[in-house]
């Protein structure tokens, strides 16, 4: 049983853990708890009850992956005695089933945050913080119309294709943020936390393309950019009748490839007794990066009507022709060239702004038992072709000292979810345990099934004294 | 909460208890429904995940484009046949296509024996003098002519041969030939004897004047010696004399000739002859004395016509010699591919077959062909191709062309045509082997021929025509385009249509068919390959392209079957037509396919697995 349980839980979550990252973000179903030691992280006016000093990398483990799309939407359940399963390009499953189930624009979100060290005091009037952590994230999005040309091909006799958006981002740093939070008066309490960013690696690579197939000529064309970004990295060329054809990276000593700031700003106002309000805006600022290495796609269109003169006679060593196999050879290295990216030099410096996440937050106390709140949270990260939003309501219930745990639903555009925190915060230490949302099906395996969207968060800190804030509250 | 508790409920320790069984009932669910989450078996990734992939959609069609021109000369390697060549040669004709074969027929002899005609002594009639003048004891010396008068007389000459050679049916007339640098000769001696026939001595000599011998109209004599004077068959001489026992005359014999007689030839069809002609002599004669004869004084002179062997150098009649020509067959070994499968149908325009013939007889001949096509030993048409009597003129070389549709022939270079409407129903089933049945005989009734003499009659043929075809004209070409199962083996559809225009500049119709074949290069059942409805590809003209737009149709008659497939095996049906029939093949040809559009209907199935 005991090896059961490692399988059940640990085992994906490592999975999630070295596969996909650990997300930026904290579990927003915590939002309204009290007792958590690092609520601080998703308002900076939130303070901790106690003192903490977070265990290096136990202190806060956070999962976090997302998608509108999962497993089931491209592998299938398959009628064969042979196979169990297939993938969508089967011609068993449905053209218009398989394109029914996906977004204009498929996104697989993954985020990559470590902290390595986090301490919170109260000093100076207020509630103090000091976070050391390394974040990482990598986006990627497939748009529809990618799939559609993959699964439908020709399917009238003029067929056009614009595959807009086909991207991957990643942004890597290490963030070193002061906070401080004070109360300004009974009902209102604000944050702040100035974070110094040193940038490791960004890459950001988008190709927009258009496809036209009909019988009489193929058209595509390419339009792609590169920007990369890697201290002591360099792209890997093959010189090309186009340019110096990029065909891979080679990092010879990493370093700091650039510098930025950032800015975490919140406030929450108890506007009412029993109705209090939140905002909190995080990661406001940028990363200025120098020797940007810069890719291109060579923005020639290629217009395919035909080979010419096709070599029929094989046997004929006179031709100087090429047979219909060796022109196919030369057309897919035509295509793939297309969507190559060629070097197009260093550039100068870069500078990319921090994927800001607004948080704001209603909670309401319940009338007939104050240790039962009810709390709604949008949160909004701002990221470009990735932005994502979600509304959460949750039910927050705190009916010990040393214990509270939530319920919550959220809406967002990786679908509906539920999810629940366990919060044990006894003196001296602060354990929690929780999930936004959770696999309802997964494979034997424990892969996902459907979206495979998870974020779920462990932490253990270790508190002391008493948060003077929090008494002089309740005074 | 310490205060709400405080109201609610004194006994803490029971209501603590009773919320730390609540929490933990919570706790439990929580950690419960992370545990049991659905586990979907159907999902089972531990299966084979089947990744056949189907790609290029319902209404895939891929823009193929243009072949090269495929000019008739890759597919026509004219290195590859024997039989086959290009005319090189600058013109019109550069770059036609010819088949080409020429060798010897087994050559023959013609030789007629040679003959020696042997004639005997003619002895004409004796005639007896009286020396009554003549006086004294024989023996004595004396120094005195004796006048004995005039001689007339006469005899028969016999000219005979058994044993002429059976050629010879008739003569005009014989040739002789000559012995060591001399022609035959006629000539008279005379026995000069008593009456008892002995030895008369004493006579020193004889003179004769008025001298005149008639001798058989057949033989042409000639006076070399120009003693006396030839005039027809009388030769005379005024005045000669002679020693006892040697020759009056000589004459050199030139011709005997029967063209004077009543048939004005020999007939031979006995195979001898024999002829009697009469011989007359006058003349006077006066007998020159020695001595005084002994014995009696009458002298008997017998006049003795001679005729030397006469060997026949040449006769002038009618011969007929036998002159055997074996059969010839002739191999067409090595045709080019095209021509070699079961089904073709040569109809060639104007084929034609050259006869080179040497007649070194003195004879004009009469040749006549007869051609059989043979195909394992089986005819490969009904009626033999016969030519006729070509005739070979004496003495030269002739080149008759046997040609269906004839032409004009070249008198200086003695060339001649004969037009054999039939002569393309030889080629119509390709022959591996025609049989040429030649015969000949000699033309007319007056023939010169030397005997004894070795004729060699010598024919080579030379076939050397155009590939230009008549309406009938079915040709098949097969070409194997083989080594896809590389790329194929992952892939599978059910059916590929290769649509295009095809523009032909070869004066052939084409009708497609082909088969698919496996990696071992065996026919693959299950996969059709086929023209939609048909459709042939249009031939092209004297200076224009026929133009067509056929869909070729790869269909799978059985799922999975493509994956096999290593190639096709197309097979060119050409046939000729009405509108282009005539037209040579030239290597220059070609065909052209363009605007070539691969459909496959569905969708092409990828298997990844």
């Amino acid at each position: 049983m005991k090896q059961y349980i490692i399988i059940k839980l640990v085992l994906p979550a490592f999975c999630a853990l070295f596969v996909m990252g650990i997300s930026a973000q904290d579990i927003r179903s915590a939002y309204f708890l009290k007792g958590t030691s690092l609520n601080h992280r998703m308002n900076p006016a939130f303070v901790s009850e106690h003192n903490y000093v977070s265990i290096p990398v136990l202190g806060n483990m956070y999962i976090n992956t997302q998608a509108n799309v999962g497993l089931s939407n491209f592998i299938y359940n398959y009628d064969n005695p042979s196979y169990g399963l297939t993938t969508f390009l089967n011609s068993s499953v449905d053209r218009e089933g398989f394109l029914n189930k996906l977004h204009d624009n498929n996104k697989i979100d993954i985020n990559l945050n470590t902290t390595i060290f986090s301490a919170g005091f109260y000093a100076l009037g207020g509630f103090n913080t000091v976070e050391l952590g390394l974040k990482s994230s990598v986006s990627f999005n497939l748009p529809y119309t990618l799939f559609d040309f993959m699964k439908s091909g020709m399917k009238d006799a003029d067929n056009i294709y614009h595959i807009k958006d086909l991207s991957a981002r990643s942004n890597n740093y290490v963030e070193l943020a002061l906070g401080h939070a004070r109360p300004i008066d009974d009902y209102l309490v604000v944050g702040a936390k100035i974070k110094g960013l040193i940038g490791i690696a960004n890459f950001d690579a988008k190709e927009d393309m258009y496809i036209r197939m009909n019988g009489s000529q193929w058209e595509v064309k390419a339009d792609g950019t590169l920007d990369a970004v890697v201290k002591g990295g360099q792209f890997e060329t093959e010189l090309s009748g186009k340019g110096a054809k990029i065909t891979g990276f080679e990092l010879n000593s990493p370093g700091i490839g650039g510098i930025g700031v950032g800015l975490d700003l919140g406030a929450s106002y108890r506007l009412a007794e029993d109705l209090t309000l939140s905002a909190a805006i995080l990661d406001l600022g940028f990363i200025s990066w120098s020797n940007t290495l810069k890719g291109r796609t060579d923005g020639q269109p290629f217009l395919f009507d035909g080979f010419e003169d096709i070599k029929v006679v094989s046997d004929d060593s006179d031709s100087g022709n090429k047979g219909l196999g060796d022109q196919f050879d030369d057309i897919t290295r035509d295509v793939k060239d297309l969507i190559r990216f060629y070097d197009d030099g260093i550039g100068g410096g870069r500078t990319t702004s921090l994927a800001t996440t607004v948080n704001l937050g209603a909670e309401y106390t319940s009338y007939y038992y104050d240790k039962l709140t009810f709390g709604l949270l949008s949160s909004t990260r701002f990221n470009g072709l990735f932005t994502w939003t979600e509304a959460r309501l949750s039910a927050n219930v705190a009916p010990l000292d040393w214990f509270e745990a939530s319920l919550s639903g959220g809406v967002s555009n990786f679908g509906t979810s539920v999810g629940g925190v366990l919060n044990f915060h006894p003196k001296g230490i602060n354990f929690f345990v929780g999930a936004d949302c959770v696999f309802t099906k997964v494979t034997p395996q424990f892969a996902p099934v459907n979206r495979p969207n998870l974020r779920a968060n462990f932490g253990f800190n270790i508190t002391f004294e008493n948060n003077i804030f929090s008494k002089e509250k309740k005074k | 909460m310490y205060n709400f508790i405080n109201k609610k409920n004194i006994n803490s320790v029971k209501i603590m208890l009773k919320k730390s069984l609540n929490i933990a009932i919570v706790c439990g669910s929580w950690i419960f429904f992370l545990l049991f989450s659905c586990v979907d078996q159907s999902y089972d990734l531990n299966k084979d995940i089947d990744l056949t992939l189907t790609v290029g959609g319902e209404s895939l069609i891929f823009p193929l484009g243009d072949t090269e021109k495929m000019f008739l000369s890759k597919f026509v390697k004219v290195e590859d046949s024997d039989l086959l060549y290009e005319e090189k040669e600058e013109g019109e004709h550069k770059g036609e296509y010819k088949l080409f074969k020429e060798d010897e027929i087994s050559s023959t002899e013609v030789t007629i024996k040679d003959v020696t005609i042997e004639v005997k002594n003619t002895e004409l009639n004796a005639f007896a003098f009286s020396l009554g003048s003549v006086g004294g004891v024989g023996g004595t010396p004396i120094d005195q002519t004796v006048d004995i008068g005039k001689l007339d007389t006469s005899g028969e000459l016999t000219l005979e041969k058994d044993g002429m050679p059976e050629e010879i049916k008739s003569i005009y007339s014989f040739t002789p030939g000559q012995i060591n640098s001399k022609f035959p000769r006629l000539f008279l001696t005379f026995k000069i004897t008593d009456q008892d026939d002995n030895p008369l001595s004493g006579i020193s000599g004889i003179i004769l004047k008025d001298f005149k011998l008639t001798f058989p109209e057949c033989l042409v004599l000639i006076d070399e010696k120009g003693k006396g004077i030839v005039d027809g068959n009388v030769y005379t001489i005024t005045e000669t004399s002679f020693a006892p026992n040697t020759e009056v005359f000589s004459l050199d014999l030139q011709l005997i000739s029967f063209e004077n007689t009543a048939d004005g030839k020999l007939d031979l069809s006995t195979g001898s002859f024999k002829l009697d002609y009469t011989v007359a002599l006058e003349s006077n004669v006066v007998v020159k004395l020695s001595s005084v004869p002994e014995g009696g004084r009458e002298i008997k002179l017998t006049p003795v016509v001679s005729i030397s062997d006469i060997p026949i150098a040449s006769v002038s009649g009618k011969v007929d010699p036998n002159i055997d020509i074996k059969p010839t067959t002739v191999e067409l070994e090595g045709l080019p591919d095209f021509l070699q499968d079961d089904d073709v149908k040569l109809d060639l325009t104007n084929p034609q077959i050259s006869l080179n013939v040497s007649n070194p007889l003195g004879i004009p001949i009469l040749i006549n062909a007869t051609m059989q096509g043979l195909k394992n030993g089986v005819s490969t048409h009904e009626k033999e191709i016969k030519t006729g009597n070509i005739e070979i003129p004496a003495e030269q070389t002739t080149t008759i062309i046997l040609s269906k549709l004839g032409g004009i022939g070249d008198s200086e270079n003695h060339i001649e045509y004969k037009t054999i409407d039939n002569l393309n129903e030889i080629f119509l089933i390709i022959p591996e082997q025609i049989k040429l049945d030649i015969t000949a005989e000699v033309k007319g009734e007056k023939h010169t021929i030397d005997l004894g003499k070795t004729y060699p009659i010598e024919m080579n043929y030379k076939i050397d025509m155009p590939l230009s075809f008549g309406k009938d004209l079915i040709i098949i070409y097969n070409e194997t385009i083989d080594g896809w199962n590389d790329k194929m083996k992952d892939l599978d559809m059910k059916n590929i249509y290769l649509a295009t225009n095809v523009e032909n500049t070869i004066p052939l119709e084409f009708h497609l068919s082909g088969y698919a074949i496996d990696v071992n290069g065996n026919k693959l059942d299950g996969i059709v390959i086929g023209v939609v409805g048909n459709q042939p590809i249009a031939p092209g003209k004297a200076k224009t392209a026929g133009l067509s737009s056929p869909i070729i149709g790869i269909v799978a008659q059985n799922s999975g079957i493509m994956k096999k497939m290593d190639g096709v095996v197309l097979k060119f049906k050409a046939n000729s037509t009405k509108t282009v029939n005539g037209i040579p093949l030239k290597s220059s040809q070609y065909l052209l396919m363009k605007n070539i559009k691969a459909m496959v209907p569905g969708g092409i199935n990828v298997d990844l697995n």
